[in-house]
């Protein structure tokens, strides 16, 4: 009888072992789509509003900045009217600035949030009316007469000299 | 001397096209995108506005005029433009302004017949005053030649009665008769 009760557990064990298996084996393989192209033909500039989100229209993207401007003003009471730039790159992610801001904050996309990949400081004295420029490679920070920027995710920073 | 001149006016003008070049303010592609629109829709409206058909033909002049002037950006414009490409913009403008001509030819036929109309009616209303003012003299005459008619009767009556009056009766006549 206990011969008989062993063998029936066994044989669902290595039921239950080879599902679970055939499971792993299935999420673990990736399936990946490439050449995929996230980037914005052109940037949006946002403003505010009380709550402290941002809403963009074409792509149907909206988000809180409260944080975001607390971490560079140090002010998230503040907030309505306040413009801010944003773009995203071919590889898909964010880049966030506005004017007054000393910092380009390069964001990813996680689940239900952005989190921030890089802050790259772009100017001492805080940027005047800034704006983002698509380009194939990299994004270009333009401000003023203040020569481009080219920014990278990873925080690479170079005039553009072109 | 003169050369000394013309070498330093060179060195300063390539200095400032240095200069100028190194300041030059780097154009923002959702400017250029912001322009366009805004041009596009002046023209939208100048295309409302068009009255007659010289105003028309400016319109299409400045459609003209905007997409050479955005050409080199057409690539740009095509990614940014949404839901709608530049050409379709540009395409839209020209129907606009097709149907607009197309109005203004219609308006100007009819209002070509509504000139000829009034002139109808402008040479029909001096017939009418010349009619009226003959009319008043006719009235006028016929008037004086009834007043005048009244008096002729009442002189023919007058005269009938004194006629009558004066005309010896047959029978006294008569007896007056010698014998």
């Amino acid at each position: 009888m206990i011969q008989i009760w062993d063998n029936y557990l066994k044989g669902h064990v290595v039921v239950f072992v080879t599902s679970l298996s055939s499971l792993l084996a299935a999420g673990c393989s990736s399936l990946t789509l490439e050449s995929a192209n996230f980037s914005w033909p052109i940037e949006n500039e946002l403003k505010v509003d009380a709550g402290g989100m941002i809403q963009e229209d074409r792509y149907r993207i909206s988000f809180n900045v409260k944080p975001l401007l607390y971490e560079e003003t140090n002010d998230s009471v503040n907030v309505s009217g306040r413009l801010i730039d944003i773009i995203r790159d071919v590889q898909g992610y964010y880049y966030l600035t506005g004017p007054q801001f000393k910092n380009v904050y390069v964001f990813r996309q996680a689940e239900g949030c952005l989190v921030l990949e890089n802050k790259i400081a772009v100017s001492e004295d805080g940027l005047l009316s800034p704006g983002f420029n698509q380009r194939t490679l990299f994004i270009e920070l333009v401000d003023g007469r203040d020569k481009p920027i080219m920014l990278t995710k990873d925080g690479g920073k170079k005039e553009n000299t072109k | 001397m003169r050369y000394l001149a013309s070498a330093l006016s060179v060195i300063c003008g390539v200095t400032f096209a240095f200069v100028s070049m190194g300041t030059a303010q780097v154009k923002l592609d959702y400017s250029i995108v912001e322009s366009f629109e805004s041009k596009c829709n002046d023209i939208s409206e100048s295309i409302k506005k068009a009255a007659t058909v010289q105003e028309c033909g400016a319109v299409s002049a400045d459609i003209d005029r905007l997409e050479k002037d955005f050409a080199p950006d057409t690539v740009l414009l095509n990614d940014a433009l949404y839901p709608d490409k530049y050409d379709k913009w540009i395409s839209e403008l020209r129907f606009e302004l097709h149907l607009s001509q197309d109005k203004m030819g219609i308006i100007e036929t009819q209002g070509s017949h509504i000139g000829d109309l009034a002139e109808q009616v402008r040479i029909l209303s001096g017939r009418v005053d010349s009619i009226a003012i003959d009319d008043k003299r006719l009235m006028s005459s016929i008037n004086v030649m009834s007043a005048a008619l009244a008096k002729v009767t009442s002189t023919l009556d007058s005269l009938t009665n004194t006629v009558g009056r004066l005309q010896p009766k047959g029978s006294t006549r008569q007896s007056r008769k010698p014998k």
